[in-house]
């Protein structure tokens, strides 16, 4: 009974970036199980899927956990081209994370090509104020600069981790939809994709 | 002897200011020749020294010679050898054995020795000598010692010393001083002194001698006075004789007056006890005519309660404990028959209006609750396809009846006492009209129930015809019973590619729970009434003859529900070993009262496993809702050892065997599943619907304490889906097994994670661990081959440098000369790598689904094993082939371009 309109069921994917043991997988594992693991190991790169209610409407959302280390940048080229949001993730307790991220930014728009692709900032450790080394009006600062939100989080209490997934979903739809009403005229683009898709069916 | 001590006192020991406490005459022992003394000495300046003397006689027996010397504190031991032997033996230097000539002198000798030692600091050791030689002397030593004489060694004296030696006394003592202070010139005038002294002393005699002459006369005068005195007492003897002769006849004559009055006395007493006996006999005997009347001429309804009344009587006079012997006296012989004949008219009476009330009640009673039964069930049926779905069917009660039946409760007590064969007879009309009525009262109760399921399901069938179900009266379920046996869907199986809706599990369970919580008052309710009724826990060996064939077939029957329970442990346990704690007694009576349940519920166990059965056609979770609701049940209910508890408890292990046929059933179908013909194997559909059957189950398991069961079955199902997935992995005629693999453990993962059962904690970590594996497995299996030849070349080279040839020396071997190296770089053109990569991404797009979306994770995977393998080459040529010049015709740029192009191309 679901699994036909299953196929019909918009499907949202999400890119987690960020520098080494920011807490990517952290996000993701609380995002996905309710799970807060607390002893760190490198991801190398991990995918998940979870059906959640977007406003009111069942989607599917993907999220491509990717690894921070990595000796060459073009290898993130492949899933940077897969993905249609993403979260980019810093520490607000190490510095060194919060300028990667100018980095990782820089490849996600040259692989994207697009200015306007659906993107956060997400600053983590939240519940570490203390430690805090990234202040909020320079993280909020370089937001501005992209023109993208800037969101504040702890996978440790939970804090606004539904939020960043939920956000990125909207901007994903709704870009979606801006697409489509524009695809009409041009969309090499789009057609490709849906082209794509019609292969793995 | 003391001649013998005085010379020697004289000749010896004087001279050296000694003196002889004791001696004692010796002879070397065996030579009784050589005669010596023993003397035990003290010295007179120092008291406290104490010796021990040998003296000799000489040769020619006058004279007395010391021949040997001991302190008495040298010496160790003195040895007694034993009480009766003339032996002593004495430890010092040596031992010195001797042979005493008199045990009496032996004995004085020891004591002294050892009275004398009492007060040394260093005593000798005495052995083997009488313990009373020893205190006894040493007692007397206490009470010389209380007066005041202090230490003195005079007092040690034994008889043998004491005749000669006389010390003044205090009195003698304080006189002779009195005397001398009298006499003061004495001193200075002792003539003078004597003259007086001599004086005195005849004038004492004068005066002696005339008291003496003076005594005569009075002398004669008590004699005469003595004989009057005895000639009077022997007048007193002979009149006493006399009195004595006259008394001794007056007692003979008192006696027999006393006997007599005995005699008497006893016989009055027999007299009144005899009275007394009969007095009690006649009245508790005697029923009142009053009593009798009721008896003969009561009917029943109206006269209950004088009934009861003169019942009782009765049973007092029946049962009353008549004195042995008093049973053969032919008038209580006549008043037992004439009581007799009132017991038979008691329980002739008593018996048949119960047994018609019983019946009547089965009857009538039944008529009309069948009759509202149907009468309920009407409207239901007719408003089924509306609202009436909430509102809980009844099971009725017997409160009526049970109301009706309570007045006779005392009644049936009397008839129990008085007349046991009326009583069981009675107790089995009850019962059978009773089981009767309640198998009809179940038998629509149950049938209720089973509607309720059929309505609901129906309303699901849409294309069931309501006209059907409409059609009124208990014909009608029963057709639609068969309809659904006929299109009941199959049970929902792991395999199936489609996971069928669970709908009907909430309403299923509510009818069950409802079933079940009407079913507890009303048994127990039942139950209750019969213990006080038929008055069951008055245990009385001949009723239960009449249980016991009933309790045959009731025991064989919970034996069979036993044995089943074996392998699913502590489901019928509740009962059975509660039943051990009681006590014997409490058991048979328990047994008795199941047994009379089981008469009066013939039906219930069949009923309920009819139920159950049903459930099993309208949800293929049915049998999880069973096992939890009863269960809870039976866990729930108090009185472990009661009917309705061993009938839920066998009901119990039913639904736990369904339970177990289930999870097999699926267990099974899991390893049944066929892999389907698509391109792309994907994901297995007991991997895909196992998480809907968790979520389904835990949901139904929810705080029950069955749960463990449940977590049972869940490992088994996972590790049987592990080998199941590894197993049809290489049954896809596309799909590579690694995929398979890596694919469906990621799934897997996902879906423990997600459900978060604690015990598949260990399951989701090795499936995690599967999936990397699968995932290594499958990315070294094709990262080769873009670079196959390249890859084959350098294994070699690798070998070898691994079997001790020196990488400097690796270019004079002829399969790996330079030449060689150059030819195989040369066939690996940068055009010809990346047109392989892309080749290769597209395989990897093939075999993967879309559903686990790891495409990005396999070729982010490759990607890293791919620039290894690349280092890894450009390091061995720098190692083995430094100085050729040789490198790889792409270089670390040209790959990370290539999978840029790969990626800016899809």
């Amino acid at each position: 009974m679901s699994k036909k309109p299953g196929a019909a069921q918009a499907l949202h994917k999400v890119i987690m970036v960020g520098s080494g043991g920011v807490g990517k997988s952290a996000l993701t594992l609380q995002f996905m199980y309710d799970e807060f693991v607390q002893d760190y190991e490198p991801t190398k790169a991990d995918s998940y899927r979870k059906k959640v209610v977007l406003d009111g409407e069942e989607v599917q959302i993907d999220i491509l956990d990717t690894a921070g280390q990595e000796d060459y940048a073009a290898i993130r080229d492949n899933y940077f081209r897969s993905g249609e949001g993403f979260l980019c993730v810093f520490s607000i307790t190490e510095d060194d994370s919060f300028q990667a991220t100018q980095e990782f930014r820089e490849q996600i728009l040259r692989v994207k090509n697009d200015e306007n692709i659906p993107f956060l900032l997400v600053g983590n450790k939240s519940d570490l104020q203390e430690k805090r080394k990234v202040s909020l009006a320079e993280a909020q600062g370089r937001s501005q600069q992209w023109g993208v939100p800037y969101v504040e989080t702890s996978a440790k209490t939970r804090e606004n981790v539904d939020k960043v997934f939920f956000d990125l979903m909207r901007e994903i739809r709704s870009r979606k939809i801006e697409d489509k009403a524009a695809s009409n005229g041009r969309g090499k683009d789009r057609a490709k994709r849906k082209k794509k898709k019609c292969i793995i069916l | 002897m003391a001649a013998t001590r005085h010379t020697l006192q004289r000749e010896i020991f004087t001279v050296n200011d000694e003196k002889i406490l004791s001696i004692c005459h010796v002879c070397k022992a065996y030579k009784k020749k050589k005669s010596s003394f023993l003397c035990l000495v003290s010295a007179t300046d120092t008291p406290e020294t104490f010796m021990v003397y040998q003296v000799k006689r000489n040769n020619d027996k006058s004279a007395f010679k010391k021949k040997q010397c001991w302190l008495l504190s040298d010496i160790r031991i003195i040895d007694g050898i034993n009480a009766d032997s003339m032996d002593l033996e004495l430890h010092i230097d040596k031992i010195y054995k001797w042979s005493t000539t008199n045990s009496q002198e032996r004995r004085n000798f020891i004591n002294n020795l050892y009275t004398v030692s009492c007060g040394l600091p260093q005593r000798p050791e005495f052995k083997n000598i009488p313990k009373e030689w020893l205190t006894a002397e040493s007692s007397s030593i206490v009470s010389n010692d209380n007066s005041t004489m202090g230490y003195n060694s005079d007092f040690l004296q034994s008889p043998l010393i004491a005749g000669e030696y006389q010390p003044i006394t205090n009195k003698e003592a304080t006189d002779l001083s009195s005397l001398m202070e009298n006499c003061y010139y004495a001193v200075s005038n002792a003539e003078l002194f004597m003259d007086t002294l001599s004086k005195d002393l005849s004038i004492l005699d004068g005066e002696n001698i005339q008291s003496v002459l003076a005594s005569e006369p009075q002398v004669l005068q008590l004699m005469s006075g003595i004989e009057a005195a005895i000639n009077e007492a022997s007048l007193v003897e002979a009149q006493l004789t006399v009195y004595d002769e006259a008394l001794g006849r007056i007692r003979e004559a008192m006696e027999r007056v006393g006997q007599k009055n005995h005699a008497i006395h006893i016989a009055n007493r027999n007299a009144k006890l005899l009275l007394e006996q009969l007095e009690v006999v006649i009245t508790q005997l005697t029923v009142s005519n009053e009593h009798q009347r009721i008896l003969n001429e009561a009917e029943l309804p109206g006269h209950k309660n004088e009934l009861i009344v003169a019942g009782t009587e009765l049973l007092k006079a029946i049962s009353f404990p008549l004195p042995l012997g008093l049973d053969k006296l032919s008038a209580v012989a006549e008043q037992k028959k004439r009581l007799d004949k009132l017991r038979a008219k008691f329980s002739l009476l008593v018996a048949r209006h119960l047994n018609n009330l019983f019946i009547h009640l089965g009857n009538d009673i039944g008529e009309t609750i069948a009759l509202t039964n149907t009468t309920v069930q009407q409207p239901n049926v007719i408003t089924s396809s509306s609202t009436n779905q909430k509102s809980d069917f009844k099971l009725s009660t017997h409160q009526v009846i049970q109301k009706e039946l309570e007045p006779y409760t005392e009644l049936m007590k009397l008839l129990q006492a008085l007349d046991q064969k009326a009583f069981t007879q009675l107790t089995k009309v009850y019962t059978k009209t009773m089981g009767s009525l309640y198998q009809r009262n179940f038998k629509f109760f149950f049938e209720e129930a089973k509607d309720r399921l059929i309505i609901r399901r129906l309303q699901h069938h849409q294309h069931h015809s309501h006209s059907t179900s409409k059609s009124s009266g208990n014909v009608a379920p029963k057709a639609d019973t068969e309809t659904i046996n006929s299109s009941s869907p199959p049970v929902c199986l792991l395999s199936n590619e489609v996971w069928s809706p669970q709908g009907e599990g909430a309403l299923l369970d509510s009818v069950l729970d409802n079933v079940l919580s009407q079913l507890q008052p009303v048994c127990l309710a039942e139950q209750a009434f019969c213990i006080t009724f038929l008055h069951l826990d008055s245990f009385l060996s001949a009723s239960t003859k009449v249980n016991l064939q009933v309790a045959k077939d009731e025991s064989s029957s919970c034996s069979s529900g036993n044995s089943g329970a074996d392998d699913i442990h502590g489901l019928a346990s509740p009962g059975s070993t509660n039943i051990n704690d009681l006590t014997k007694l409490e058991r048979q009576v328990n047994e008795q009262v199941r047994a009379t349940m089981a008469a009066i519920f013939p039906s219930l166990e069949t009923e309920l496993n009819n139920l159950i059965t049903f459930l099993e056609k309208i949800d293929s979770f049915w049998c999880m809702y069973v096992l939890v609701r009863l269960s809870q049940h039976v866990m729930s209910a108090q009185d472990t050892g009661s009917f309705l508890s061993m009938t839920f408890a066998s009901a119990l292990v039913q639904a736990k065997r369904a339970f177990d046929k289930f999870m097999q059933m699926q267990q099974q179908s899991v390893l049944d599943t066929k892999i389907n013909r698509r391109n792309k194997c994907g994901i297995l559909p007991y991997v895909e619907n196992f998480g809907l059957f968790a979520k389904t189950a835990e949901n139904i398991f929810k705080n029950s304490d069955r749960k463990i069961d449940l977590e049972k079955w869940y490992t088994k199902l996972i590790a049987t889906m592990f080998e199941a997935i590894i197993s049809h992995s290489t049954e896809h005629h596309k799909t590579p097994p690694e995929v398979v693999k890596m694919e469906n453990f990621h799934h897997l993962h996902d879906l423990l994670s997600q459900l978060k059962i604690s015990v598949l904690d260990h399951q989701r970590k090795e499936a995690k661990q599967k999936y990397q594996e699968a995932l290594k497995a499958y990315v070294t299996r094709y990262f080769g081959r873009p670079l196959e030849k390249l890859n084959f070349f350098f294994d070699g080279v690798q070998a070898k440098v691994g079997a001790g040839v020196k990488e400097s020396e690796i270019s004079y071997q002829m399969a790996f000369s330079r030449q060689e190296l150059r030819r195989v770089v040369k066939e690996y053109p940068a055009r010809e790598v990346k047109k392989g990569l892309e080749h290769l991404y597209r395989k990897v797009e093939k075999h993967l689904c879309e559903e686990e979306n790891l495409l990005q994770v396999v070729w982010r995977e490759m990607q890293g094993e791919f620039i290894a393998q690349y280092i890894n080459i450009e390091e061995l040529i720098q190692r083995c082939y430094p100085d050729s010049n040789v490198t790889l015709e792409f270089t670390i740029q040209n790959i990370l371009e290539f999978f840029s192009e790969i990626a800016l191309s899809h």
